[in-house]
């Protein structure tokens, strides 16, 4: 019996084009080149001229007939515009940004009102990108003096998403881990409320963007139904927006075009203790798991780390601050030399027996420290997953270190 | 090349303090395990000198860039991909005030390094002396400095190609130059010392501003990227007697975000070289803090690649 082909290389086989790899699209080459009929807008055409019209007598008539419609002439000027002319060019697709928030209370899930992010009924609507906001308004807690260097929200709030039953996600994402990293500064700030709040009262908020490498075609009056979750990290309720960007679409899109759908999927390590000991944490074969039954066309992993404090000038209050500041500071050694993110170490290893990081490495090192990711396309077959371990052997006394590891691309499926 | 698995292969070394000289990374933690072919798309540094500031007691240090003050010399087999260039002549900027200490190196196409072959990598720290002070940015001043070289690939299982795009940098990068003085690239400068045509793609522009002052103690102070467009200085970059910009604005010249200037389309034969030269502005001395001397550091460099046989 012949041996078995491997799952992975069901895939048609990358070849050398010009120097650029391509690899062939699976997709049926009929359904590759279907393409909606295009019809050229045909200028409008007017009547015939009247039998007894002569050649540069324009300006003698009284009026002029098109199709149908008689407009009054005035020594050869029409008195208005014919309603053919009026007509407006439609354009193939318009933009269209839809929005909902939720408010979510610690450890509870929730998910906004769907008709706030439902297609249009009629038209196709493609998404483009996927913007989140999390933020912990002061409105909510008022006196609560927060420290300014309190964040995180990226990494409380998870959000997943299907479609019409698909899963465009597994499990829930932490929000901060689905798009590139542009700038840690732009990803949070802090603001006062209208209505005034003190100096020192400040509302926290962070945001991120997930632009779709893959765009999501969502049916006319379906919705890409987004679920968030609130893991509890922080105690304090987070008010989450997401926003969908994309366009209407006159026309609906390709079997080839509703056949690729984004996904993600993320794991979040448990808490090492900061204690100088060599602390480890590992994901297990349910964490970065591609979609159910398909392969999955990784594009990219993003990795953060978190250090979590408590402190104690402030009162009872946790923080959870992404250690790599963005402060374009190199932060000098100072006491004991404490370090954190800069001794946390990250292996990987995929389910196919193939090391990705062969040996624990600075964490960013591998995840680049700007934006979060490093760049690995690839082919993870179905039922495939990666492993993750993190280790970190700083010392501190209040705090504890969170690794978040996220994987990015997406999937085929049935249109 | 028919890609399989991604790969990311990294090394961290040391620099210590006071040491001159190159210190290489360990070529075994640096080539595809298992005796694998692979195919680099990115070449990144990241230094790491630090401990944490607690987010309980922010308290940002002054900021500071060892761009111009690490530099690194890549060999990958028998090809010679950069030699002491420093990192600012490596890396585009994605942020002058975020990148901090982290350069990256995307290469336009993947260079496939064969089974058994590895990176050669060194690095160095170049301190500066202005006025006869020896100084770096205060924090790497008297500290160690880890430097970590990751190589982001792809395993590479069948349809091994013949030949393969090889990375090339050149740089102009002298050492502090007091202000008003002449920038003058020279002959070891820009120049493609191999014995084949280099394709250029693009080209890297910053400059650093140094300044001693004498407060009691002298001490010196470092300005990072200086991609101020109000520090005038109308630079001239040419292959022989062709400009390419001709008394251009630095900082607009080379994109003031990015620090890159589009070179591509340009072919530098071998032994052939480019030529750069600019006028050091001149900084009004400050009453309150008496500077005693204003330098500059320039870093322009090309970035290019050919063919190579594997």
């Amino acid at each position: 019996m012949p041996p078995k082909k491997p799952l992975f290389l069901r895939r048609p086989a990358a070849r050398e084009v010009e120097g650029k790899t391509v690899v062939p699209n699976p997709i049926p080459q009929e359904e590759l080149r279907r393409r909606v009929p295009f019809e050229p807008m045909r200028p409008p055409q007017a009547d015939p001229p009247h039998a007894e019209m002569v050649p540069g007598q324009a300006a003698t008539l009284e009026e002029v007939t098109v199709q149908g419609e008689t407009v009054e002439m005035i020594e050869g000027v029409p008195q208005r515009i014919p309603a053919l002319f009026k007509k407006p060019v439609t354009p193939s697709s318009w933009p269209i940004h839809l929005t909902a928030q939720v408010l979510l209370n610690p450890t509870q899930n929730g998910a906004p009102n769907f008709q706030a992010l439902r297609a249009p009924q009629g038209s196709w609507m493609r998404i483009d990108e996927i913007k989140f906001s999390v933020a912990l308004l002061m409105s909510d807690y008022p006196g609560l003096v927060l420290s300014q260097m309190m964040l995180g929200f990226g990494a409380v709030v998870g959000a997943s998403f299907s479609l019409a039953g698909k899963q465009v996600t597994a499990g829930f994402v932490p929000v901060s881990m689905f798009g590139v990293s542009r700038k840690l500064s732009a990803e949070r700030g802090a603001f006062n409320e209208p209505g005034g709040s003190p100096a020192r009262e400040w509302s926290h908020v962070e945001e991120y963007c997930w632009p779709l490498s893959v765009p999501i075609y969502v049916p006319p009056g379906a919705v890409l139904e987004p679920v968030f979750e609130h893991r509890g990290f922080l105690d304090y309720a987070t008010h989450v927006t997401v926003s969908y960007s994309g366009v209407v679409l006159n026309d609906p899109p390709s079997i080839a075009e509703r056949s690729k759908l984004p996904f993600a999927s993320a794991w979040v390590s448990q808490a090492l203790t900061l204690d100088g000991g060599h602390n480890l944490a590992n994901s297990t074969e349910k964490d970065l798991v591609g979609p159910t039954g398909a392969d999955f066309n990784v594009e990219y992993l993003m990795g953060r780390v978190y250090v979590a404090c408590q402190t104690n000038t402030l009162g009872v209050v946790r923080t959870l601050a992404e250690n790599d500041f963005d402060t374009g500071h190199i932060l000098v050694a100072v006491g004991n030399g404490d370090v954190i993110s800069n001794q946390a170490e990250v292996r990987l290893r995929g389910s196919w027996g193939t090391a990705m990081v062969p040996d624990y490495k600075l964490f960013p090192a591998v995840f680049d420290r700007v934006s979060r990711q490093v760049l690995a396309p690839h082919v993870m077959p179905a039922a495939g997953y990666c492993l993750v371990g993190i280790r970190s052997n700083a010392t501190r006394a209040d705090a504890s270190l969170l690794a978040l590891v996220s994987m990015v691309g997406w999937q085929e499926v049935s249109p | 090349m028919k890609f399989v698995f991604p790969l990311v292969l990294s090394d961290r070394i040391t620099l210590p303090s006071g040491v001159t000289g190159r210190i290489p990374f360990d070529v075994g933690q640096l080539q595809a395990p298992n005796n694998e072919a692979m195919a680099v798309h990115e070449i990144r540094f990241f230094c790491d000198l630090a401990a944490i500031v607690p987010p309980n007691n922010y308290n940002p240090p002054n900021t500071s860039d060892a761009g111009p003050f690490l530099r690194v010399s890549i060999r990958v087999g028998p090809y010679l991909i950069c030699d002491s260039v420093p990192m600012w002549g490596l890396s585009a900027s994605r942020d002058n005030t975020l990148e901090g200490a982290v350069w990256r190196f995307p290469l336009k196409r993947p260079l496939f390094v064969p089974p058994g072959m590895g990176f050669n990598v060194t690095a160095e720290r170049r301190p500066q002396t202005v006025l006869g002070v020896v100084a770096e940015p205060g924090v790497m001043l008297g500290n160690p400095v880890f430097l970590s070289c990751t190589l982001v690939g792809r395993v590479v299982t069948e349809d091994f190609p013949r030949t393969t795009p090889v990375p090339y940098v050149s740089v102009y990068a002298p050492d502090a130059l007091a202000q008003g003085t002449a920038l003058r690239s020279g002959q070891q400068d820009l120049v493609n010392q191999l014995d084949v045509p280099v394709d250029v793609l693009y080209g890297l522009g910053r400059i650093a501003h140094v300044r001693q002052q004498n407060r009691g103690t002298p001490t010196l102070l470092f300005d990072f990227d200086c991609s101020d467009i109000s520090l005038a200085m109308l630079s001239t970059l040419a292959w022989k007697t062709q400009a390419i910009f001709h008394d251009a604005e630095f900082h607009v010249a080379f994109d003031p975000c990015s620090r890159v200037v589009g070179l591509a389309g340009l072919t530098l034969p071998a032994g052939e070289r480019l030529s750069f030269q600019a006028n050091a502005p001149v900084l009004p001395a400050l009453a309150v803090l008496t500077p005693v001397a204003d330098a500059w550091m320039p870093v322009v460099s090309i970035v290019a690649d050919r063919k190579e046989n594997v």
